[in-house]
């Protein structure tokens, strides 16, 4: 068992394998910059290195690895800090 | 920035959520971006949003004869077109810095398939490597050798059209007005938010200078790099606004964006060229932003109003064509 399934057992409302699928994403979103450092569940995306235009990718990327269209007021700061936040984001859409 | 975006209803709706997705990373500093950074970045940007793989009838991709070397072109084809048809060729923003063949791909896909026409776009030596105006003496170059083989390229000689958005469109103006002077005969400037005033000062300039996607921040970053090697922001070949005679201009295709920083010189060109008995259509798009023309694969209004675009300009040609003979 991985630590991310670990840890979303533990105390994340997100579901480990949306957590994985998300760390994914991110995690080959920093390959492409020559990162092969998988940012940490609760790890600031920003302080990993995304940038603004990374931001776009990581939203669409999921709504596409999700198939779901992330409402306006959803695409905010906070939601999108972490992977355990946009966890929480995605877990309470599919609900 | 989120404030101002939100503060204006008459944005795109997707436009809307593309910017709110740009602000989660916080305002964005490109004063210390290298040129290789902001290429990347570019190239990075297109394949997020532009539209993939749009249906083409053939691409090839070649070299034609440059001033300092062969410069690489990419000719798009219409699927099951026949007869000689119009023709554009096609020069990429990027402010003359970044941007290429491939973040353009998608646009010039469209344009060519909507409009019948075969496109040729240009792979011009960027600055500040390539000092400015090394892209202006590569385009013209690609421009003389595409209506020089025309006919063999199966393009009617009479309906050549040049193309090109934001810097790159500044570039095709500039070489329209060189066209004038000897050079091939163009039927129709097709542009999309062209730069046309590097130190214009407009209410879109200031309007717009933060949170609208090309930030006044990203256009002092390309003046820096442009002007580094001595030439002046108001030399008319990169700011054509400041040259005085915009008489016997081929007819022009103008799309400017209601929430983009050039749209001003945008329109100001139009009422120039007005002035000076040049036919022109301009669209101001409702709810845009720079770039839209490069966003469709995920703003569906901006690629309709591509498509739409491109059946006009190809429609134009093809008038042009008819008059001709």
């Amino acid at each position: 068992m991985t630590a991310v399934r670990k840890l979303a057992e533990k105390s994340y409302a997100a579901s480990a394998d949306d957590l994985v699928a998300i760390q994914n994403i991110v995690r080959e979103m920093l390959a492409k910059r020559d990162v092969v450092r998988a940012p940490a569940v609760n790890e600031d995306l920003r302080d990993a290195g995304l940038t603004s235009l990374d931001m776009v990718e990581l939203v669409l990327a999921v709504e596409s690895a999700f198939d779901l269209q992330i409402p306006e007021s959803l695409i905010t700061p906070a939601n999108f800090q972490s992977i355990a936040a946009i966890g929480t984001v995605v877990e309470g859409l599919h609900r | 920035m989120l404030m101002r975006a939100e503060a204006k209803p008459a944005l795109d709706p997707d436009v809307r959520r593309l910017l709110r997705m740009l602000s989660l990373g916080g305002v964005s500093d490109p004063s210390t971006l290298t040129p290789r950074q902001m290429r990347q970045r570019f190239a990075a940007w297109a394949q997020t949003v532009d539209v993939r793989n749009a249906p083409i009838g053939r691409i090839e991709n070649f070299v034609t004869p440059g001033p300092a070397g062969p410069v690489p072109v990419r000719l798009y084809a219409p699927e099951g077109a026949t007869g000689p048809l119009p023709g554009f060729v096609y020069i990429h923003g990027g402010g003359c810095i970044f941007g290429d063949l491939e973040t353009h791909d998608g646009l010039c896909r469209v344009l060519s398939h909507e409009s019948g026409a075969i496109v040729l776009a240009i792979d011009y030596r960027c600055a500040p490597e390539h000092p400015y105006p090394a892209a202006l003496e590569d385009c013209t170059a690609v421009v003389d050798w595409f209506a020089q083989h025309a006919n063999e390229l199966g393009i009617a000689p009479d309906a050549l059209g040049i193309a090109g958005d934001s810097a790159g469109a500044g570039l095709a103006v500039t070489i329209c007005r060189m066209a004038r002077e000897g050079g091939p005969r163009l039927s129709l400037q097709l542009l999309f938010s062209p730069v046309l005033d590097l130190r214009a000062d407009t209410p879109s300039r200031r309007e717009f200078a933060v949170g609208y996607f090309l930030t006044q921040a990203t256009i002092d970053w390309m003046l820096q790099h442009i002007c580094a090697t001595g030439i002046m922001p108001d030399d008319a070949r990169l700011s054509p606004l400041r040259a005085g005679d915009f008489s016997g201009l081929p007819p022009a295709h103008v799309h400017t964006a209601a929430f983009d920083p050039l749209r001003d010189e945008g329109a100001i060109y139009v009422e120039r060229l007005r002035g000076a008995g040049v036919p022109v259509d301009h669209t101001c798009h409702a709810g845009m932003i720079h770039h839209f023309y490069g966003m469709g694969g995920a703003v569906p209004n901006a690629l309709d109003a591509v498509k739409h675009a491109a059946r006009a300009a190809g429609a134009a040609l093809r008038n042009e064509d008819r008059r001709a003979a």
